[in-house]
């Protein structure tokens, strides 16, 4: 049951999915690799938010990032892929920086995860429900929802504005 | 020993579901092949078994028999896990599906989304095997099935939302007892329940919208170099959908599992009759798939698109406008909403056919057709 209470080793279950998915993006040495394994990743992160008590974001966890994101990333790795060669990760030379600096975000996100007080996981009283959160989206925070849309609609027309050839003149 | 019961509902689950895929691709391989001979006056495959309701099973062992081959050159992990994940959807998508009264498996009060975003994933396989095969007619098949997927799950979603703004709910149980007494959704919104339709159709990849595996441009699509079982997969996944989407859209549209004396038989605290009335309705519109993907010619791919973008998406907007204002303004809102769903079905059946052929000559006009 979604939403009930769960047993331990469920979120060891799913941590560990997260984790060894996480590692298969940055190690993989085939880009498609990584991008399915990011996919399975996401799938994973939909779990613990389903553990989490929060249905609805796991749900849009898996409409929104497994669904359309990662189809439009493997779209792209497809369509622009060499067929010999250039189907290595390429920027796999940053190793060393990366890791300092996923290695100092984790212990930023640990320190505040650990130091502040946000209650246990599962209570009820944290997780709004249904109609409160549309409440807040479409009623209280319905401007700046609809700002985040205008930043979206910009991108895809510079994109289209940049990938459109300039049309021969007749 | 309350996650030894847990896990043991998660088997049974997880059994029945692959049990309806399995059996309901099987039977519907056989029902298509019967049903199209009727179509083209013929009598299709009437020797395994009486009327040859064995020849899928004898098909299917014949697949099973088959050499496991695998291209050269293919991707050995990715061409592998594409048919093992390709059913994800069509059994995970039966979680949130009342098959009679009683007898669900979970009531997810975000069900109606979760019907949506669960079938993204077949999109994914897709993808996959056609990337895997490193074939260019199984790329263009599975760059075509995905984006035909992904622009349609829009009016799928634009659709479902009506539902939902009708019954004020997104939970698949509370919609279908909104719909007891024949109070069902589709006789509310016709319009509605059309463009559910026409978009599962495109979700399926099936005629008129079966260009991802079009026979005459792309050999067999994304499939073209499986074979075996792990083509068997994609194909049972294919017929499979159609009783999986039928179903949701009479649990979503029809009542669901209710009729007459659904609940006349009851033990274990399943109504027994309900599932009848669930796979009679389910049957109804598998025929009406069946009988449309034989009667229309195959779209091509900038007519599908445009269909998508330019027809359905803009008309399922003005439709969640007008629904919103029936229900919000409309002091006897049901009765508002069934004469809008009616009018504006009647509209765009009527309408279409002559608009889209005046579109048609005009082109034609402006650019006369050169024959090489």
């Amino acid at each position: 049951m979604p939403g009930g209470d769960f047993h331990p080793w469920f979120f060891v279950i799913v941590a560990a999915w997260v984790l060894v998915c996480g590692l298969g993006v940055v190690l993989f040495r085939k880009i498609m690799y990584s991008a399915v394994s990011m996919v399975f990743c996401f799938l994973g992160v939909a779990f613990a938010y389903a553990l989490l008590n929060a249905p609805l974001v796991a749900i849009i966890q898996i409409l929104v990032y497994v669904g359309a994101i990662s189809i439009v990333i493997i779209f792209a790795i497809m369509l622009t892929e060499v067929q010999h060669g250039g189907y290595d990760l390429f920027f796999n030379r940053q190793t060393a920086i990366a890791a300092v600096v996923a290695l100092v975000g984790a212990a930023v996100l640990a320190f505040v995860a650990l130091s502040s007080d946000i209650g246990q996981i599962g209570d009820k009283s944290l997780t709004p429900g249904l109609r409160q959160l549309s409440r807040l989206i479409f009623d209280r925070y319905v401007f700046p929802f609809e700002l985040v849309s205008l930043v979206l609609v910009a991108a895809m027309i510079g994109a289209i504005v940049l990938a459109t050839r300039e049309k021969e003149r007749p | 020993m309350d996650i030894l019961v847990d896990i043991l509902r998660a088997v049974l689950f997880v059994v029945i579901a692959y049990a309806v895929v399995f059996v309901a691709a099987l039977v519907n391989i056989f029902y298509e092949r019967r049903f199209m001979a009727f179509i083209g006056d013929r009598l299709g495959p009437n020797r395994t078994g009486p009327q040859g309701v064995l020849q899928s099973v004898a098909d299917a062992f014949k697949m099973m028999g088959k050499e496991d081959f695998r291209p050269l050159l293919a991707d050995p992990v990715l061409f592998t896990l594409a048919p093992v994940t390709v059913m994800i959807g069509a059994v995970s998508i039966q979680l949130v599906i009342p098959y009679t009264g009683g007898f669900m498996a979970t009531s997810l009060n975000v069900g109606v989304i979760f019907l949506v975003a669960i079938t993204s994933f077949t999109t994914l396989s897709i993808l996959m095997g056609g990337w895997a095969s490193r074939n260019k007619y199984s790329l263009v098949g599975a760059l075509r099935a995905a984006a035909q997927m992904i622009s349609y799950e829009i009016p799928m979603l634009l659709s479902l939302l009506i539902v939902a703004m009708i019954v004020g709910s997104l939970r698949v149980d509370v919609i279908v007892a909104f719909q007891a007494n024949y109070e069902w959704i589709g006789f509310y919104a016709p319009f509605t329940f059309l463009m559910f339709y026409i978009a599962s159709i495109a979700e399926l990849n099936r005629g008129p919208f079966d260009l991802p595996e079009s026979e005459s441009e792309l050999v067999a699509g994304y499939a073209t170099e499986y074979s075996g079982m792990r083509f068997g997969m994609f194909y049972l996944n294919e017929y499979a959908g159609l009783t999986i989407m039928s179903m949701v859209a009479v649990t979503l549209f029809f009542g669901g599992w209710m009729g007459p004396w659904a609940g006349a038989i009851q033990f274990w605290g399943i109504e027994w009759i309900g599932i009848f009335w669930f796979l009679a309705k389910t049957y109804v519109l598998v025929s009406a798939l069946v009988w449309i993907r034989f009667s229309i010619p195959r779209l091509q791919v900038d007519q599908l698109m445009a269909f998508a973008w330019k027809i359905l998406i803009p008309l399922g907007l003005v439709n969640i406008l007008a629904t919103a204002a029936i229900i919000l303004w409309v002091p006897s809102w049901k009765w508002g909403l069934l004469v809008f769903g009616w009018v504006s079905f009647f509209a765009f059946v009527g309408l279409f056919d002559p608009i889209l052929k005046r579109r048609l000559r005009k082109q034609r006009e402006r650019q006369p057709v050169v024959s090489a």
